[in-house]
């Protein structure tokens, strides 16, 4: 690619300075050879909307004016004009008849067109997003003229000379006449071979570029009628052999002129429209990169909402979590009711029955506590385990939005990810045609310019040759702007990628920021959960470790004093 | 004359910028994928999160109130 690049701004150099130097001196008097008449109608902005409401399509910009057609809710017309308040509509499907409506009746389809010229009707405030909270920006004087680039949530996106951001559609006032791009291409191709007389070899070249404005502003009628005779020979042979190593046409070594002057008029007419071809391409580029950046927009927007909502479950489950940490398990003593019961050797029957019906109240006490606790502890476990459940079921309901979330995050990703590559695909193939285009333009002018510096240092002698060369002079000039701006054009198509790339590349950060947050949260919480579950277990297992051993011990106490109460009754028998 | 420099100056830039990589373009594209990665990943963790929970709860459940009857 690079290589071929290069190649051609060699050639196209070595063209131009080659093409610069006149080789002979044109005669005054040529003969007229073939005349060939080129009409192209150029770049027709479309703007289209469909109705509001029912509503009246009026001869003319007025209520009062004759009702010609009815427009149903949601028709769609073309707009063709404007007057005050009122849009010049026609139906898209032609049908009915052409008329006014009253503007607030149409909403315009923003979609068709990357922008339209708009300005505000008060003060506006500019936002940062599409939204009445966010923060301001910039304030901006009524009547300030504006790009509009989009419509969000009943705010226009807008771009003026030094800011940018988004405003109040009911504030501002869309211009339909001022659209920016999408444009319609006819061509009318009209061949009229003229009297073919001379084979005198000089040239002549007169040019006539008429422009029309048609009813509708930005539309534009070009019609250019270029009349040419022959060519100087050197140039329209170096012209002819390198306009055919781009086309990949045959040369035929020792052949007449490879090019004769109808095939370079047919060159700089197939320029024209391989231009005009190039300069849609603009509109690809931007569309993909548009619609890659409201992809983009419309997930970061989803996944905000759907982490936000995420977030609330978290937090449900984080505090229950917290809550199933804190409770803890009471301790009971086991040892403390067996010392106090009493074994004491007793001098008499009777206190010794006094004493034993004691101890085994104080026993059936200690049986009904820990009967008690054991209830509690009952409880208290199915209380955790619902609690649990209610985790899980957050849980649940975070997994099923993720799974929402990364499914449409892989779709939205995936039409980012190839709209870009589309728009740099389509920025691509629009380099070798435009590389090309560039050159034989340059060719071509270089030709031009070869003449016209040879016509004007014939000046003394044919004054009148060097007046007919003004004409062709403007045409030069003309073809200059054109080029420049075809080429500035795709400059700016480099530079559309690239700022739409940036934001949407601080787009994906932001996003993968929040889904960073989402991650660390469910972390937060599942280590929540083990953490209790382990410290449960721990209190659990000391809780039954101490309650054994108090048993044990309490055990081998009662042993003892129950045999030191046998052997004294014993006696006491 | 002064167009005529603008014009190869332009087509110069637009060479310049033929050859040149669309870096912001490249970044975006990844940024994309690591978004497709990070959803992918916070599915997958998600997931993890309801496991471990469920386990904890069928912990909880078999540490049956019998094993505190002393």
């Amino acid at each position: 690619m690079r290589l071929r690049l290069l190649c051609c701004l060699l050639i196209s150099a070595s063209l131009l300075f080659s093409g610069c130097i006149p080789t002979k001196k044109p005669s005054p008097h040529d003969s007229v050879q073939p005349q060939v008449q080129t009409q192209s109608v150029i770049i027709a902005p479309i703007v289209t909307g469909a109705s509001v409401f029912k509503s009246n399509v009026r001869a003319q910009a007025s209520s009062k004016s004759k009702i010609v057609d009815v427009l149903q809710k949601g028709s769609q017309v073309e707009i063709i004009g404007k007057h005050k308040n009122w849009y010049q509509v026609r139906r898209t499907d032609n049908k009915g008849s052409s008329g006014y409506v009253f503007h607030k009746l149409i909403h315009l389809d923003f979609e068709n067109y990357l922008g339209t010229k708009g300005r505000n009707k008060d003060f506006v405030s500019i936002h940062n997003a599409p939204s009445a909270t966010s923060a301001t920006v910039l304030k901006i004087k009524p009547s300030t003229t504006f790009d509009i680039l989009g419509v969000e949530s009943n705010f226009y996106k807008i771009k003026g000379d030094h800011f940018e951001g988004y405003v109040i559609a009911d504030l501002c006032v869309a211009d339909p006449s001022s659209p920016i791009a999408k444009t319609k291409i006819v061509n009318v191709k009209d061949c009229t071979p003229v009297n073919k007389t001379s084979s005198l070899k000089s040239s002549t070249t007169t040019a006539k570029t008429t422009t029309k404005s048609s009813y509708y502003k930005p539309s534009k009628k070009k019609v250019t009628t270029t009349k040419k005779h022959s060519g100087s020979d050197s140039a329209l042979n170096l012209f002819g052999a390198f306009a055919s190593a781009f086309t990949g046409g045959s040369i035929k070594k020792g052949a007449a002129p490879a090019q004769n002057s109808d095939d370079a008029l047919k060159e700089i007419i197939g320029s024209i429209n391989t231009s005009k071809e190039l300069a849609k391409t603009t509109i690809a580029i931007r569309e993909q990169m548009l619609t890659s950046l409201n992809e983009t927009r419309a997930l970061q927007s989803l996944i905000g909402k759907t982490v936000s909502a995420m977030n609330q479950n978290f937090k449900t489950a984080s505090d229950t979590a917290r809550g199933i940490s804190s409770t803890g398990m009471k301790k009971i003593s086991i040892k403390a009711f067996i010392n106090d019961l009493s074994y004491e050797p007793t001098t008499s029957i009777e206190s010794a029955s006094v004493k034993i019906a004691e101890n085994g109240r104080m026993l059936k006490n200690l049986a009904t506590q820990i009967k008690t606790e054991a209830d509690s502890f009952s409880k208290l476990n199915a209380n955790q385990i619902q609690n649990m459940d209610s985790i899980i079921r957050d849980f649940s309901n975070n997994i099923h939005a993720s799974n929402a979330m990364y499914d449409f995050s892989i779709n939205k990703s995936n039409k980012v990810i190839l709209g870009i590559d589309r728009a740099i695909m389509a920025f691509e193939e629009k380099a070798g045609p435009l590389t090309v285009e560039a050159s034989k333009q340059l060719g071509i002018l270089a030709i031009s310019a070869s003449q016209l510096v040879a016509q004007l240092s014939n000046v003394q002698s044919n004054p009148f040759a060097a007046l007919s060369a003004i004409p062709r002079i403007m045409e030069i000039q003309e073809q200059v702007t054109d080029l420049t701006s075809l080429l500035s054009d795709f400059n700016e198509d480099y530079e559309y990628i690239e700022k739409n790339s940036s934001i949407i590349s601080k787009q994906g950060m932001d996003i993968n920021s929040i889904l960073m947050t989402a991650r660390r949260k469910n972390t937060q919480v599942t280590t929540m959960l083990e953490s209790y579950y382990a410290k449960k277990l721990k209190l659990s297992e000391r809780l039954q470790n101490t309650y054994a051993k108090q048993a044990e011990e309490g055990f081998k106490v009662i042993e003892k004093k129950a045999e030191s109460v046998a052997l004294a009754e014993d006696a006491l028998d | 004359m002064k167009k005529f420099k603008l014009l190869i100056l332009c087509f110069a830039a637009m060479l310049l910028i033929a050859s040149c990589s669309f870096k912001n373009a490249e970044t975006a594209q990844n940024s994309m994928r690591e978004v497709n990665h990070s959803a992918e990943d916070l599915r997958e963790d998600s997931e993890a999160s309801k496991k471990t929970s469920e386990e904890l709860k069928k912990h909880e459940q078999s540490e049956s109130v019998e094993t505190h009857k002393w």
